[in-house]
């Protein structure tokens, strides 16, 4: 997903989900962002003085072992930013990765029913934090936002390719050797 | 990341059941890797190939997926494309380069939700 996009300056940037890349960078990902290849359980004892009974071992994640890494930084004009079908935008591929023969590509969703704008993930309850049962407000996955002026600012796609899972047919057709 | 076993007897908290919550139905900023393969033969240049990557994710849309191709280097094929990203998973595609009777890519593809 992109980590951040200027509709002014029209600079996007994201970052590679591959732990051996140098531009994984997940230490500087986001707080709601999670890293599956360096997040980690940790254990912590938690003494039998703070409790009823005896010592309790507890599991939290540890982010301790993330890694820094660089940011795929790029202008919306570079050529391999294309709409890959009307709601799916492709980004450059990662340089680093093409350099261990790795070809590593993200493509972004850029379009979202209202359906899907009510997804779990989508649409972020906020609790009250001295009853956490109640809901205060929602809020929003903030990349939908970045995701959908990035397609605004994007010269719409020209051609809708065939075969394609929610595609459309746009294209002339050509009978080949026609009855007689 | 592993799950985290409850011992027999052992308070279960909130925790314990969120992260099996949280692989079946993915929070705003998780992750999911699948791994997808193509292969197929060519009877001309162009000719598509495609699979379906389903995620294990219900009720959540992943906002984008990521294809390398660590498990298979392309073989007669051009870059591989993810596209029309859904609740139920993302399909994968790739065109050929030549006629062949082997064309082949594959590898991960995370979904980030």
């Amino acid at each position: 997903m992109l980590d951040d996009y200027d509709p002014t300056t029209q600079q996007l940037t994201y970052h590679c989900p591959n732990p051996d890349c140098k531009y994984h960078n997940c230490k500087n990902w986001e707080a709601f962002r999670e890293c599956l290849h360096h997040d980690a359980v940790q254990y912590i004892v938690v003494q039998a003085d703070n409790l009823r009974g005896q010592d309790a071992i507890m599991a939290q994640v540890s982010r301790d072992n993330r890694l820094e890494g660089s940011t795929h930084k790029h202008h919306i004009s570079h050529p391999e930013i294309v709409w890959v079908d009307d709601s799916t935008v492709a980004l450059p591929v990662c340089p680093d990765c093409a350099e261990r023969g790795v070809h590593t590509q993200t493509f972004l969703k850029v379009r979202f029913t209202e359906q899907e704008l009510r997804s779990e993930n989508i649409r972020i309850p906020h609790r009250d934090p001295t009853n956490p049962a109640v809901i205060t407000h929602f809020t929003q996955h903030p990349a939908v936002e970045r995701h959908r002026q990035l397609a605004q600012d994007l010269p719409p796609p020209q051609v809708a390719l065939p075969m394609l899972a929610g595609g459309t047919l746009d294209a002339t057709l050509t009978v080949i050797n026609p009855p007689t | 990341m592993p799950l985290i076993t409850p011992g027999v007897g052992d308070t279960t908290y909130a925790n314990s059941i969120n992260q099996l919550v949280n692989v079946l139905q993915q929070p705003p900023g998780g992750q999911e890797v699948r791994r997808y393969h193509i292969s197929g033969n060519s009877y001309a240049v162009g000719v598509f190939l495609t699979t379906y990557v389903l995620s294990r994710s219900r009720g959540t849309v992943p906002v984008s997926a990521t294809i390398d191709t660590s498990g298979a280097a392309l073989l007669n094929l051009n870059k591989p494309v993810a596209n029309n990203l859904t609740s139920a998973g993302v399909q994968v595609y790739a065109t050929s380069t030549a006629v062949s009777t082997v064309c082949i890519v594959g590898g991960n593809l995370t979904y980030q939700y």
